[in-house]
């Protein structure tokens, strides 16, 4: 393990490797001109390694619902894309992508009828009682549906229909404005004209120090900091807390604001909602009434459907009828391998530090920290409990003997086993129950890229400079270490 | 594999015994069956054709819409299986119903020929042949349901033949145009008196002697009139108002051509229908044409029907009034292309289509121009107005009308499968061409009007800004910020760059000189969390937009922490401490300066703004 040492700002020591390779590759694939007809797609994946340039040449076209501007060169890398026009246009490509073809048939016209409906339910002076009847929309649905793509195709048509609707990311394994593992909402429609379509992840960023030329949204982020959602557990609880901790601040934004007011909310949910398995519909059930959601998108499972239908067709204590709807999932979606999507949220670690876009690079600082300092907790597994002792310098003994029992988090000292994995920062004091830790929302995140257990230190990257704050900081399980972000 | 096959086709059949009412959910959870299960297609169709057949009138509609829903939302295989028997299943079912249901049944039949919404497919639900069959038939039904009624009508109780009350097994129309494979039905063929040839015998089963049935299904046969057939009957009635309208025009102004030549087709195109020897289609045609003229002549003596649809939008916002719409609401591009292009058809004794091109004055072969959204009734109104049959101050100007009908068309989506099927190019054009005048970095886009205009150069000033800051601080040292606690979050106001002015819109700082200094809000979430010393309130965050980042206006570094800027100017002038040493003391305030020493300098021209203002 290498040791960066002391904050070298600026240097950029670990920018990541790709400028070198991504030259040749661009260079040796000529550019090619695509011609689509209207109402097709262009479907791609381009790789980590080797980006993939395109450019309008003609018509008009859009990439879940954000429209592309004329005679600009987009970059993509590590993303699986469709680029959908109306009205028909032409493209032009550079460099090699994975995978690449052009489709007629897709699902666009329900997708845009839909946001045509929810625009029925936003607008309209017949609704504007007290905005109850506003669309507050939950898409679920399996792995790999195109819940995603659905929610930013909502988002970009409500952004350039003049709408501000809140977008809510239940689903841990990816983040939006933030890192896997967290949970997050923001509001769309500011500035630009859409989402961020070359971003990873493809919603934008979250604020910088300095100016950006892409989008920038304030998100508001939780940290859930495990791999599976289940309703049961620990696990299970932290989840619905934050759902509901979540619920609650949207909620209240939606009704102070009243540009967001209007528009609703899109909530898109992790596929195991939409699995059809085990607790999936319990869960489903706390989304729904936290939001107090009022339609359903089902993607790509009857099964799912029919069982919400019954669920929710008998509902006697909401006032707003449920509407559920059951959409057609895309031709283009692909099964995302674990090797990809591992990649992707390495993606968007890194992009979390040190920014992605060639504009807006940024430097986060090495910092050298005592074991004191630091006050994190980990979620207690009942299981692993009794085998505390086996952990190199593992959990804190003395609480996790005591409180271990009935209590959500336990402390920790800091030990090689957090090497090169994330801890979330709360806002909340260094010394806070149960009940607080579940609830509290995200400060920001640092990354452990090294722990020295004899001399009691850490060295953490962390993305602002200046003391690192003194809160409570949460060590989840996952998202995975991430090796090769520092040196 | 046929044992389970008929488990599913026992399990479909249960279901839908429980279909009484049309009810969505119990049609789309048949649909979904169907749909699950088409390796059973054939069992499947059996038993819902069975069922159609066997269930009582006034459940057939709803399993004829579980037909319906299968169909246009599964396909093939279930296409094949039931377009085989369809006519045999459509007009058993028809001949039984009330007239309420039959009507449902013609809308049905009329979708079938149609293609599926949505799909890219354009072949209809189900192949000409079949819908067409069946359309004759309903032809020479209502034929014969009104021969039926009027002889009824002329020997009262005439006694019929006597077979048992039941549903028949088999279609009786001996004389239709395609093969049936049934072959005749040996009853008496009762002796027809009209100037009609005998070629329409009388079912059977039409007779009063169906006892069994309620009495609803027989409503058509009760009441002997001498109307004629609803369709023609009405067509004709409406051609006779429009030729006495277009009599008067042409009286009143001997002079124009244009309405002469109108009124002589008119009135040939009645004469084609006097011969009664017009195809179904044509008749639908010709109903459509008349339907149209009629809406735009008639109305000139009453309230003029044909201009609502151009109600004038007086606000074209980016959202159009909805106005909820009838369900199943037909694209009126398909309606009206399938009203205008002539159908190919057996020839009748003159060229319909010709017949109908006459209508519009301009050469048929000429193309028409060329109209971004082919609105029904615009031709006719065009071609009217240029006949000079409706006065040219008084209906909306065309150039006039287009626009509006772009900017704002109606917006009909419903959350309803149906609904969201149908495709709508107008309401895409709200995404793009609605707002045409489109930044180029961003693709973002603005209304061609005055107030987009001003928002599309704030708009264009924010990318000039934003590119200039970007290359200013190329060298500097960009970090990513803190997220802000969900209390902020909730309380926090994005601007947007384009609404309005800076200092007024969102941002609550309306005096110039204090509230204007702002202080990025700190990194360290220990400070951002601090209160102002004074008054022991906190800083409210708002996004910058000019430095991008978060801050808290009216705010202000003194001696390393942080003040409201109003607070501290009140203080210092209460205190008589000069502006002066306050502002020196801030600019010694290292900590502060340090603090933000990697960021822009803006907080310490915010600073030096506070100082001349003071001074």
């Amino acid at each position: 393990m290498a040791f960066p040492g002391l904050s070298l700002p600026g240097l950029n020591i670990t920018q990541s490797p790709p400028p070198t390779n991504l030259t040749t590759t661009a260079a040796s694939a000529p550019p090619r001109t695509i011609s689509l007809a209207a109402t097709s797609e262009f479907r791609f994946e381009a790789s980590h390694n080797s980006p993939l340039t395109i450019t309008l040449t003609s018509g008009t076209a859009e990439i879940f619902g954000t429209e592309l501007a004329p005679s600009r060169r987009y970059t993509f890398r590590g993303s699986k894309c469709a680029i959908f026009t109306w009205e028909g246009c032409t493209l032009t490509v550079e460099g090699t992508s994975e995978s690449e073809y052009t489709a007629e048939e897709t699902p666009m016209n329900v997708y845009a009828n839909v946001h045509f409906a929810l625009e029925r339910l936003r607008g309209g002076v017949e609704n504007a009682r007290d905005g109850e009847t506003r669309p507050r929309v939950l898409v679920v649905g399996p792995d790999d549906a195109g819940k995603t793509s659905l929610v930013k195709m909502l988002a970009g048509y409500a952004i350039r229909s003049g709408r501000r609707p809140v977008v809510v990311n239940l689903d841990q394994k990816q983040g939006m404005l933030s890192v896997p593992g967290s949970l997050s909402a923001m509001v769309v429609g500011t500035g630009l004209g859409g989402l961020d379509v070359e971003e990873v992840g493809g919603w934008g960023n979250s604020p910088i120090s300095g100016p950006s030329a892409g989008v920038v949204m304030m998100p508001v982020v939780y940290h859930y900091g495990c791999e599976g959602v289940e309703s049961e557990g620990p696990r299970g609880e932290v989840w619905r807390g934050l759902v509901t901790r979540l619920a609650l601040a949207v909620m209240s934004r939606v009704e102070n604001d009243e540009e967001v007011k209007g528009a609703g909310c899109i909530i898109d949910t992790p596929g195991f909602l939409g699995s059809s398995k085990g607790t999936s519909y319990e869960m489903i059930q706390h989304v729904v009434s936290e939001f107090s959601v009022n339609v359903i998108l089902t993607l790509g499972s009857e099964r799912l459907y029919n069982h919400l239908t019954k669920r929710f067709s008998s509902l006697g204590p909401y006032d707003d009828p449920i509407t559920i709807l059951k959409l057609s999932k895309s031709g283009g979606c692909v099964d995302r391998d674990a090797a990809y999507l591992q990649s992707l949220r390495h993606d968007q670690i890194r992009s979390y530090f040190f920014g992605t876009s060639p504009s807006a690079t940024l430097s986060p600082y090495t910092q050298l920290l005592d074991f004191s300092f630091l006050s994190i907790y980990t979620l207690a597994d009942p299981t692993a409990a009794t085998n505390t002792a086996f952990l190199p310098g593992g959990v804190d003994a003395e609480t996790a003997g005591t409180e271990s029992d009935g209590a959500l988090f336990v402390k920790v000292t800091p030990s090689l086993r957090m090497l090169n994995s994330l801890l979330a920062i709360l806002h909340c004091p260094k010394e806070a129950d149960d009940e607080t830790l579940r609830q509290a929302s995200v400060v920001g995140y640092v990354y452990v890229s090294d722990v020295d257990e004899a001399k009691s230190r850490v060295s953490l990257l962390v993305p602002v400079t200046g003391r690192v704050p003194e809160r409570a900081m949460i060590w989840g399980e996952w998202p995975e270490g991430v090796a090769d972000l520092v040196g | 594999m046929a044992s389970h096959s008929a488990e599913v086709a026992a399990d479909f059949r249960d279901a839908l015994q429980d279909l009484k009412i049309n009810s969505r959910p119990e049609i789309s959870n048949l649909t979904v069956i169907a749909k699950e299960n088409t390796e059973h297609a054939q069992a499947i169709s059996r038993e819902l054709e069975n069922h159609i057949r066997l269930t009582r009138p006034e459940w057939k509609l709803p399993a004829l819409y579980v037909l319906d829903s299968i169909v246009k939302n599964v396909g093939t295989p279930y296409t094949v299986y039931l377009g085989r028997n369809l006519f045999r299943t459509f007009m058993e079912a028809y001949t039984l119903v009330d007239p309420g249901t039959r009507k449902a049944m013609e809308g049905l039949l009329k979708t079938w020929k149609l293609p599926v919404p949505e799909s890219l497919d354009t072949r209809p639900v189900f192949s000409a042949e079949v819908t067409r069959e069946i359309e004759n038939a309903l032809i020479k039904f209502r034929t014969v349901t009104i021969q039926h009624q009027q002889q009824q009508a002329r020997n009262q109780r005439q006694p019929y033949g006597q077979l048992p009350a039941r549903p028949p097994q088999q279609p009786q129309y001996r004389e239709s145009p395609t093969p049936n494979p049934q072959g005749p039905y040996g009853y008496p063929i009762p002796p027809q008196k009209t100037t009609e040839p005998p070629r329409s015998p009388v079912p059977r089963y039409l007779s009063p002697a169906h006892q069994g049935i309620p009495s609803a299904s027989r409503q058509p046969y009760l009441p002997p009139s001498t109307a004629p057939p609803p369709d023609i009957g009405r067509i004709k009635d409406t051609l006779k108002q429009i030729i006495l309208s277009a009599t008067m025009e042409v009286s009143q102004r001997p002079a124009d051509e244009r309405a002469r030549s109108l009124l002589t087709t008119l009135l040939s195109l009645q004469k084609v229908l006097e011969s009664g020897s017009l195809a179904p289609d044509q008749i639908r045609q010709v109903e459509g044409e008349i339907q149209r003229i009629s809406g735009a002549l008639l109305p000139r003596t009453s309230t003029p029907s044909v201009p609502t649809h151009f109600a004038p939008a007086p606000a074209p916002t980016q959202s159009a009034p909805p106005v909820a719409l009838p369900f199943p609401f037909p694209p009126p591009a398909a309606a009206s292309s399938q009203r205008a292009t002539p159908q190919p058809s057996q020839p009748p004794t003159m060229d319909l289509s010709q017949l109908l091109r006459q209508f519009n004055p301009t050469p048929a072969s000429a193309p028409s121009q060329a109209r971004p959204p082919p609105q029904p009734a615009n031709d006719l109104l065009a071609s009217l107005r240029a006949a000079g049959l409706l006065g040219g101050g008084r209906a909306t100007p065309e150039p006039s009308a287009q626009p509006q009908l772009q900017t704002a068309p109606l917006n009909d989506v419903k959350l309803d499968p149906v609904s969201l099927k149908i495709s709508r190019p107008n309401l895409i054009r709200l995404l793009y061409s609605a707002r045409p005048d489109q930044c180029r970095e961003c693709a973002r886009r603005f209304p061609a009007t005055e107030e987009g205009k001003k928002r599309k150069t704030r708009h264009l000033d924010w990318h000039f800004k934003t590119n200039m800051r970007i290359a200013d601080t190329s060298k500097s040292v960009i970090s990513r910020s803190w997220y802000i606690d969900e209390r902020e979050w909730i309380d926090y106001r994005e601007s947007d760059d384009t609404s309005s002015d800076k200092g007024s819109g969102s941002s609550k700082a309306k005096k110039p000189d204090p509230k204007d200094q702002y202080v990025p809000v700190p990194t360290d979430a220990s400070l951002a969390n601090a209160h102002c010393p004074i008054c022991q309130e906190k800083f409210d965050a708002q996004w910058h937009e000019e430095t991008q980042q978060p801050v808290w206006f009216d705010a202000m570094h003194i001696g390393g922490r942080i003040y409201h800027a109003s607070c501290y100017a009140e203080l210092s002038k209460a205190s008589g401490m000069g502006a002066g040493g306050a502002g020196g003391r801030a600019g010694g305030s290292n900590i502060a300066a340090s603090n933000t020493a990697r960021s822009t300098p803006d907080p310490i021209l915010g600073k030096r703004k506070w100082h001349a203002g003071a001074e």
